[in-house]
């Protein structure tokens, strides 16, 4: 052994034992400062927030761009050439200078449903009801998607996801620490969003009105996504060219009725402080996984010498025979979403309680946002739906594989 | 990835992630302090401060590379203001002293292995700035760019300095040896 590693040996085996004086000592002064600390960082209640944010020196170097815009109970349309010229351009211009919005409104999809397709709903006891809410949220830099948000439900249920770190507590109390990306905003809904809007011009109309009580002048777009299965109507404010409200369906030809997110208020800020993103988690937080291994080459499929188009087929065609045959794990490997479900969160999920599923057929595929989306026809039970399934492409060691990613909107009854 | 949760913890005040930290690196951080000082109580007192310094700093605190370096990199700047202090004040700290056990001190409760009663002895014959650089490059794993940087002397001089100090070591440690 050469003497250099000798003497690495020789510090590498130096040990020592503590015992109970020393660490008393040692960490029993920090653990007292650390209480002051707490003490002193309790994250602020809801009915706080907004002197918090009043108070925060931050807020007030932003406090001339805090915008505050609540929609009219009345608006009746009028004449395009009666009112100042909006361009999309314009409200583009003048969102991006807001990283932070809050916001309220009503959901009309269930909590349960909104992280049962995590398979954490369970885990986490999310109350099932649907209703009213409120959000901050703060963008990260390039403002196309959130970097922290913040959720507040109706019960005082707070949850809090911040990129791969997500924070729950339930009303009654009980707390969770989520080691995954269990809540973001994607794109973000007020700059991102509009800047895809103006690519994608498909289906999209303008009119004209105003605001009976205010006597303000707005404009309204409808929106139909070419590439997703969902529509939106949004409301801008023609004097701050800024976006009032909207609402989104999860179903781009049918928005007759409640929409899944119908958001009354929205407040911008160029910046808020940090405590809006806090959570007060007691050491007794259940700590629960839901990391996705999408980028997981022990998942997914081989696409080597498949065109994308053959690979598609192929991933989809063997998911659906895996589901009818319920093989939990072979949709574990082909789904990696489904990776950290457990056999009853699976039944569950993929609505085994309607009796089995089977492919009908793969319609024409098309490109989405994370990668291509293939209508799949299934029959369940009597009833035949279809379900818009996204493949997601990797490259992992310079070889070609795909994972069956998510579905694309809610399943729809064939036409 | 767990020392980044146990930190993001920490931040919103949880005494469990400040002891699991302290659980995982004392010995560590110890084990440096002592090498360096060559006096368990001292060593404690050092190790002492930087958690309490780490508590006190740790709304501010942003971990961009390891818990474990960074912590050692306090324990090893803590370690040089002692040696520092003791120099200023006229009292040299005694090349000689044994590394102190536990029985001699009934407050105190560190008990050193072998090896670190050996170690703490042959490092106290060298001179302060030879063992800080072997103990930081060796134990902290820093590289002896980093270590440089850190003091704020040249790449050449750190080298100089852990090559003489690694031979009057080995030296050191024959001779125990042949005893």
């Amino acid at each position: 052994m050469k003497p250099e590693d000798e003497i690495r040996n020789l510090i590498n085996n130096s040990d020592v034992t503590t015992g109970p004086e020393t660490d008393k000592n040692v960490l029993g002064d920090a653990l007292k400062h650390l209480e002051k600390f707490k003490k002193r960082q309790l994250a602020p209640s809801q009915s706080n927030m907004w002197r918090i944010i009043m108070k925060s020196p931050i807020t007030r170097i932003a406090a001339a761009a805090v915008i505050i815009i609540g929609l009219g109970m009345t608006v009746y349309l009028i004449d395009k050439s009666t009112t100042p010229a909006w361009a999309i351009d314009q409200s583009i211009e003048a969102m991006k200078n807001y990283r932070v919005i809050y916001f309220s409104g009503r959901i009309s999809m269930s909590w349960g449903d909104s992280f049962r397709g995590l398979g954490v709903q369970k885990l986490l006891e999310l109350p099932e009801s649907q209703g009213e809410f409120e959000m901050w949220a703060q963008a990260d830099e390039g403002l196309s998607r959130s970097s922290k948000v913040k959720m507040v439900l109706p019960d005082n249920t707070v949850i809090l996801g911040r990129k791969l770190q997500s924070y729950i507590k339930l009303a009654e109390g009980n707390t969770y620490d989520v080691q995954g990306d269990l809540m973001k905003i994607d794109p973000w809904p007020t700059y991102e969003l509009l800047r895809i809007l103006k690519e994608d011009t498909d289906s999209w109309t303008e009119l004209y009105g105003r605001d009976a009580a205010t006597g303000k002048d707005r404009i309204f777009v409808e929106y139909a996504s070419s590439t997703e299965n969902r529509f939106w109507k949004f409301e801008f404010d023609s004097e701050s060219k800024l976006l009032v409200s909207l609402k989104q369906w999860e179903d781009r030809n049918n928005h007759e009725g409640s929409p899944i997110f119908d958001i009354r208020k929205i407040v911008y800020f160029e910046q808020l402080p940090d405590e809006i993103f806090e959570i007060d988690l007691p050491d007794s937080s259940k700590i629960i996984s839901v990391n996705t291994p999408l980028h997981d080459p022990n998942y997914g499929m081989s696409a080597e010498g498949l065109t994308q188009e053959q690979a598609c087929r192929k991933i989809l065609t063997e998911f659906w025979q895996k589901v009818r045959e319920q093989d939990f794990d072979g949709i574990r490997k082909l789904f990696p979403y489904s990776a950290s479900w457990s056999d009853e969160v699976m039944r569950s999920n993929l609505g085994y309680d309607q009796g089995s599923v089977k492919l009908l057929e793969i319609g024409q595929i098309y490109e989405g946002k994370i990668g291509p989306v293939a209508p799949c026809t299934v029959q369940l039970k009597n009833e035949r739906m279809v379900i818009d399934m996204i493949v997601m492409f990797r490259e992992i060691d310079d070889k070609s594989s795909c994972v069956v990613h998510s579905n694309e909107g809610k399943p729809r009854p064939v036409e | 990835m767990e020392d980044k949760l146990l930190v993001l913890r920490c931040k919103r005040g949880s005494k469990d992630a400040l002891g699991r930290i302290y659980e995982k690196y004392k010995s560590d951080a110890l084990v440096l302090a002592i090498a360096l000082l060559n006096n368990t109580s001292v060593a404690e007192d050092v190790v002492h401060d930087v958690f309490l310094s780490f508590v006190q700093s740790i709304q501010k605190f942003r971990l961009t590379g390891s818990l474990r370096s960074y912590l050692l990199t306090c324990v090893a700047n803590r370690a040089r203001n002692v040696n520092k202090a003791k120099n200023r004040h006229g009292v040299e700290a005694d090349p000689q002293e044994p590394v102190s056990p536990a029985s001699d001190e009934p407050s105190r409760s560190i008990m050193c292995n072998e090896q670190l009663q050996q170690l703490g002895d042959a490092m106290a014959q060298l001179p302060y700035d030879q063992r800080e650089t072997i103990m930081l490059h060796f134990q902290a794993a820093m590289t002896f760019r980093t270590i440089a940087k850190s003091l704020g002397i040249s790449v050449n001089t750190v080298k100089s300095r852990y090559r003489y100090g690694l031979d009057k070591l080995r030296l050191i440690l024959d001779r125990e040896v042949r005893r």
